[in-house]
């Protein structure tokens, strides 16, 4: 008996000194690329949310946005194909309105939400209203510049369907994000409001966007500090 | 995002917390002021694959898992010099101040984080610390009280003899990131006189090596030439060295000493050049490795690498590899040490013997005891 309750002890105590295993709600999408990521692939890039890039540039780029990133990034070769991350339709072909240059694609998903693919290298191969099946080649990744030489990269927003929201990707994508994390995470940091340096710090852990909204990162002290800022 | 910012963030940790960590080196004679801009390149060696020994896996003593934190916090960890305490920012309660807060991973059960310091950037003596101030960059000695400004707001950088700072400036800051140019300075520390030491494009600033007065930079040498190069300038001797040129190079690390160097390689038209590369920073010996995912310098020759997975439902593990051999141990097991790393937040200490990082279950600080060398 003595040596049975030894063993629960053990035990608890062996379970306290390990993390726990947090399990997270069910995640409908799937990643934007067919092929595994890596250094002739792809790779995460920037982060949803109240990233360090937005916020330098929260009066600019991304004042729309209230800040924020409204998407994700990830690091690609210009041409690498991307695909539906859901079942759904085409609603929008090059869509000037929704930002993402120079070219993008809306899809409406039967999920209930839109997905936006930005910065596409070409005009997406698609029209409005056909059919797309998760899985299937949607367009081809470009360059926020348009060059192929400077941001090579795929920015894809989640939204809600009437495109007034937009929602943390990371939490609707079924994929390994804290092995993605790994690479480039030099890139992934989140501003600080030192009133409350804990807010907003996680990438699963951020606000949703409401486009045309007020600011949400307009700290009077923030670290790391803005430095590109000027009167 | 912009270059240099990705650069800042890159050594946004190390900047803020573990810089502070480096030894300083003997007192050098006051160069910068009065230098020569040159591009002259003494060496140019650039990368080719070698053959890189296979990871082996190793027997090691099961590595200790230790919480540090509770509550959910809390990021971006960095160490203090002599390994003894985790230093990152909170601002624990509505009435403490935000600061830099310290866990000691002896005492840890026994008390709450201290407070530490000011948020800011701290020479590597931590004699210094840099802020922004009304639109300015401030670098203030909190011994003395005494402050001074640096011409332009911009993120400046602590040479390691605690006496020379270095910084990037933009002249121009629209247009594509690569195609953007980048004058860099160098100054004492009262930032009189700077010199602008040469112009790059779509690059900046790496950074000081951490030892000597040598600086490391990467950009296009002209908006002729579509590679970027990394060059190490030595300030003593107006010797450069080129490093590497790829379009797109990333994650530069240099090790404590300043002998090796590790980096990224992605998108090459030539995919054996794409990947993880280690390589002396005087330009020789350049290896890439058989393996994909983070990586940090344990000390002078031995860089830790954690593997991306391939399946969430396996903890991570960590890879010693040997940088004069390329050899490479497991370090950790994912069936005995359950390491679960949240955004690729993880640091070395400075001894080399442990690693915090912020766990993915419970969002707290989580100390590995390293297995010895």
């Amino acid at each position: 008996m003595k040596r049975g309750y030894r063993l629960i002890v053990l035990l608890l105590l062996t379970m306290l000194a390990q993390p726990a295993v947090a399990a997270g709600p069910p995640r409908p999408f799937g990643l934007p690329f067919a092929d595994p990521p890596g250094p002739n692939s792809w790779y995460l890039g920037q982060l949803y949310g109240n990233t360090t890039g937005a916020y330098n540039q929260r009066d600019i780029m991304y004042h729309a946005g209230q800040g924020l990133h409204f998407g994700i990034d990830l690091a690609a070769p210009c041409g690498t194909p991307v695909v539906a991350i859901g079942n759904g339709v085409v609603a929008k072909v090059d869509a000037p309105e929704h930002g993402s240059l120079p070219h993008n694609l809306m899809l409406q998903l039967d999920a209930g939400y839109a997905a936006l693919y930005g910065h596409l290298v070409e005009r997406s191969k698609l029209t409005v209203s056909q059919r797309v099946t998760k899985g299937q080649v949607v367009g081809l990744s470009g360059d926020s510049f348009g060059t192929c030489h400077s941001a090579p990269h795929l920015h894809l927003e989640i939204r809600s369907p009437n495109y007034l929201t937009a929602y943390n990707p990371i939490t609707l994508i079924d994929a390994d994000w804290d092995s993605l994390a790994l690479i480039g995470s030099y890139q992934r940091g989140f501003e600080r409001d030192l009133a409350d340096p804990r807010q907003w710090q996680y990438p699963d852990d951020q606000p949703k966007t409401q486009f045309g909204g007020p600011l949400l990162n307009n700290y009077s002290e923030a670290w790391p500090p803005d430095w590109y800022r000027r009167r | 995002m912009k270059i240099k910012t990705i650069i800042a963030l890159l050594f946004l940790p190390g900047l803020l917390l573990a810089a502070c960590a480096r030894t300083a080196p003997p007192a050098r004679p006051l160069v910068a002021a009065t230098l020569t801009p040159t591009t002259a390149a003494t060496s140019t060696a650039t990368p080719q694959p070698t053959s890189t020994p296979r990871p082996t896996p190793t027997a090691t003593p099961t590595p200790q898992l230790t919480q540090l934190t509770t509550g959910g916090c809390c990021v971006n960890p960095g160490w203090s010099p002599d390994s003894r305490q985790v230093l990152f920012i909170d601002k624990p309660s509505d009435s403490a101040p935000a600061g830099i807060y310290a866990v000691d991973i002896l005492t840890r059960a026994q008390e709450p984080p201290q407070w530490s310091g000011r948020v800011g950037i701290y020479s590597p003596d931590r004699s210094l610390i840099e802020y922004t101030d009304n639109f300015a960059t401030v670098i203030e000695k909190p011994s003395t009280g005494e402050k001074w400004a640096i011409p332009g707001q911009v993120p400046v950088d602590f040479a390691p003899d605690n006496q020379h700072l270095a910084w990037d400036n933009d002249p121009d800051i629209t247009g594509p990131y690569d195609q953007r140019p980048s004058d860099l300075y160098v100054a004492d520390i009262n930032a009189r006189k700077p010199v602008r030491i040469t112009r790059v494009y779509g690059g900046g600033l790496v950074g000081w090596l951490p030892r000597g007065l040598k600086l490391m930079y990467l950009g296009r040498p002209s908006l002729d030439v579509r590679e970027r190069t990394l060059t190490v300038l030595d300030l003593t001797t107006n010797v450069t060295t080129t490093l590497v040129s790829t379009e797109r190079l990333s994650g530069m690390s240099v090790s404590k000493d300043g002998t090796w160097l590790a980096y990224y390689i992605t998108f090459d038209a030539d995919k054996s050049r794409n990947g993880m590369w280690m390589q002396r920073t005087d330009g020789s010996q350049a290896r890439r490795l058989e393996m994909w995912g983070a990586y940090q310098w344990r000390d002078d020759a031995h860089l830790l690498v954690i593997p991306m997975r391939a399946s969430s439902d396996k903890p991570f593990e960590v890879w010693e590899v040997e940088a004069v051999s390329g050899n490479s141990r497991k370090l950790t097991d994912a069936a005995t040490t359950p390491l679960q790393i949240l955004n690729g937040d993880w640091r070395v200490s400075p001894d080399g013997r442990h690693i915090v990082y912020v766990n993915s279950a419970d969002r707290n600080l989580w100390l590995l005891t390293l297995p010895d060398q």
